[in-house]
């Protein structure tokens, strides 16, 4: 099977076109960092199998960035036969330096020459033939958004060609081969060593006028990219003129902010005002479809557990798609834009001071999706204090899991106007998640400063289709997740409500760590044993609390939100919805973060999380009986 | 005005200057090249973020977002 490896700077569409070859699903977004991980696909062409691996975007193979090590490190293993390495042509020299470092691993490659259709409206060309006589590689313009030339590109896969040797100045290349006599070593190896034990060569600084030759060698690519690039491009592209004017309003020194903050807002409303009434929707073809199927059936156990376990626990989130649906579409809307990348330039100074970056910014948005993505995604943030600092507060970021709770709890306590609690926990966990940054920051690590460097993107016309697709990516882990992790849990759930037998729920197991929770951890929280044997659950994963709450009150919909209602009075209501926003995270972020951070981090992470919900909670709770009695 | 060794920080929205030499950590200067921001490179400081926020310069056609302090390592001849 011919391996191709998608290789390129971040944000030049190796994602777009993994997919546009393999069909499969891969997140892309108009901002550099999006792929932090390896993914594999297939493809066939002219029956040939082939798979493409995806690799997150770097700048150079020395590049020091958790995302970065995973191409590079995939690239010294050399587990592939051919680089594709996607180039954007409307960056050519900049991309070109990448390239030529390709160059020296001396293997088998093609160069696809990416978005091409906005190269070609900004008036510059390529001349791809000329191109691809000075590298020795096949050549070919495509456009991984509007399918142009994938054919061609394809065909050129299955004739690779090892590149030319693109000889740097003397002075490195006599380096080079003095490293290469001594060591039997390739091209790449040796310039690689040349590179990190540069500092211990003396005689090699002193003949590079003190310059390190790290630095020199970069340099030297430059001169050579600049040098390529003129040769095959006629002028250089415009791109800028459309971006100008929608920054001089969203980077605007006074505009710029308010108008943030009306794109937080129009996408709070667009959210709810679609996703709400197809939730209900939802929901009422759920507790339809649960009356009708158990009428039809005998009393017992069995109608129980379909009525409890499959309807109450696994209905009540499934009927919260649409509104998980419709968050994925107007963030992945937003992320394809491009606005992304202003807002996170926007939120950098507010940021420093809890001690983040707007890199980090980023990180933070994701995790209104899932947590798990986006504690990965803080790879590629450059300065390793922060990336661990933002890995380590994502998780009191209320992910999407948590909404349909949310929404629950908030139709419960106010009616209509659920939308005010789900706001009210956004805020707070916000508010928290940049306290616990700034403890973390300038307690737990040293204060030294974050760095905030991001390159721009054009904004970009997103592609309906592509949106479309890439929401439908993501909602179908909550699909998957509801029937995977929810249900199992929900039969445990089932199985402690009604165990032992013949006991009434409040004398099962469940019951049991139920009231023992409420008596003890719980006391100071005046959370009854219903929910907090429901809260148990939420460990290891958010929706299970609602599909719990489900269960356990044998109801659905909005007579469940009736019941849950009658449970809170207001503080106690409010004080809970505080708690379950900042409790824990779930279990498959722990395993993220122990991932990134490592165990210690991840423990101190989960205590100082369970913590901060306490602390949370009860001030709330004071606060609110002391305003509202 | 002083127009040799300005730092890019100090630059007037639109004007451009060609960098001299970028100060700070290595680590940064080595980030910096390899985003093609080299010594000799002509750049664009386009826009100043609100509130005393990052800039935005170009240079090789593409932008860059970059926080004042980082901007301060940068010098620069005004041209
Ligand atoms: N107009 C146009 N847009 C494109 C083209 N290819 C990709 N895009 C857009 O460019 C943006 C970046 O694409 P991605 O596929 O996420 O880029 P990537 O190389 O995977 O980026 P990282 O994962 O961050 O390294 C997306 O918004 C795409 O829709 C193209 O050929 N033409
Ligand atoms: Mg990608």
């Amino acid at each position: 099977m011919l391996r191709v490896a998608l290789v390129g700077n971040p944000n030049s569409g190796k994602s777009t076109l993994f997919t546009a070859l393999t069909g499969e699903s891969a997140i892309v977004g108009n901002w550099p960092g999006v792929t932090v991980e390896l993914r594999k696909g297939l493809c066939t062409i002219e029956d040939q199998q082939c798979e493409v691996i995806d690799l997150p975007g770097c700048y150079s193979l020395l590049g020091t960035n958790p995302d970065e090590q995973v191409a590079a490190q995939f690239l010294e293993r050399g587990d592939y036969d051919v680089i594709l390495n996607v180039v954007d042509s409307t960056s050519l020299e900049r991309s070109l330096m990448l390239t030529l470092e390709l160059t020296d691993l001396q293997k088998p490659m093609v160069v696809a020459l990416n978005f091409f259709d906005e190269l070609q409206k900004s008036g510059a060309t390529i001349d791809t033939a000329k191109f691809s006589e000075i590298l020795g590689v096949p050549a070919v313009a495509v456009s991984a958004v509007v399918g142009f030339n994938l054919p061609v590109l394809k065909e050129a896969l299955l004739r690779p060609r090892v590149p030319n040797v693109m000889l740097l100045d003397r002075t490195v290349e006599n380096l080079i081969r003095t490293s290469q006599k001594d060591s039997q070593l390739t091209r790449f190896s040796a310039l690689h060593q040349i590179v990190n034990n540069g500092s211990a060569l003396d005689d090699v600084f002193s003949s590079l006028d003190g310059v390190h030759p790290s630095e020199h060698i970069i340099m030297e690519r430059y001169r050579k990219a600049h040098e390529v690039a003129s040769q095959v491009m006629t002028k250089l592209p415009n791109k800028w003129a459309v971006s100008d004017l929608l920054d001089h309003v969203f980077l605007h020194p006074r505009a710029g902010i308010p108008a943030f903050l009306v794109v937080v807002y129009l996408v709070f409303r667009i959210i709810f005002a679609i996703g709400q009434p197809l939730t209900e929707l939802a929901a009422a073809v759920v507790s339809y479809a649960a009356t009708g199927l158990t009428s039809l059936l005998p009393n017992g156990l069995a109608k129980n557990f379909i009525n409890n376990a499959l309807f109450g626990g696994v209905g009540n989130v499934l009927s919260f798609l649409p509104l998980i649906f419709t968050m994925f579409f107007v963030v992945s809307l937003l992320e394809n834009t491009g606005y992304m990348a202003r807002a996170s330039l926007i939120m950098d100074r507010w940021l420093s001071r809890f001690g983040l970056s707007g890199k980090s910014f980023i990180s933070l948005i994701l995790g209104f999706g899932c947590n798990v993505p986006a504690v990965l995604s803080t790879r590629t943030i450059d300065d390793p204090v922060e990336r661990k600092v933002a890995a380590m507060v994502i998780p009191l970021i209320p992910c999407s899991a948590r909404l349909p709770v949310l929404t629950v709890l908030g139709a419960a306590l106010f009616g209509s106007r659920a939308i005010t609690v789900v706001v009210f926990a956004y805020v707070i966990a916000v508010l928290f998640s940049l306290v616990l940054a700034w403890l973390l920051r300038h307690l737990a690590f040293s204060k030294v400063p974050s760095f905030f460097a991001l390159e721009l993107p054009p904004y970009r016309r997103p592609s309906l289709r592509l949106t479309f697709k890439l929401a439908w990516f993501r909602s179908r882990d909550f699909l998957g997740k509801a029937f995977k992790v929810v249900l199992p849990l929900t039969v445990v759930f089932w199985l402690l409500m009604n165990l032992p037998p013949n006991s009434s729920v409040e004398n099962s197991f469940l019951g049991l760590i139920g009231r023992f929770l409420s008596r003890t951890l719980l006391a100071p929280l005046h959370l009854n044993w219903q929910v907090s044997s429901a809260l148990v659950f939420g460990l290891v994963a958010k929706e299970a609390v609602l599909s719990s709450l489900g269960q356990i009150y044998g109801l659905s919909g909005t007579a469940l939100i009736e019941q849950i209602g009658r449970q809170f009075t207001f503080a106690s209501g409010l004080s809970f919805i505080t708690f379950f926003v900042l409790y824990v995270p779930c279990a498959a972020t722990v395993g993220a973060l122990r991932k990134e951070v490592g165990t210690f981090w991840t423990v101190v992470q989960f205590v100082l999380q369970i913590a901060v919900a306490y602390v949370g909670s009860l001030l709330v709770f004071s606060l609110v009986s002391l305003f509202f009695k | 005005m002083q127009t040799l060794n300005v730092k890019l920080q100090d630059l007037a929205e639109g004007a451009s200057g060609k960098i001299r030499f970028i100060a700070g950590p290595p680590w940064f200067r080595q980030r910096m090249y390899e985003l093609g921001l080299l010594p000799g490179v002509q750049v664009k400081l386009v826009k100043r973020a609100p509130l005393g926020g990052p800039i935005v310069v170009e240079f090789l056609t593409q932008r860059l977002a970059l926080s004042p302090k980082e901007a301060n390592w940068i010098h620069v001849d005004v041209v």
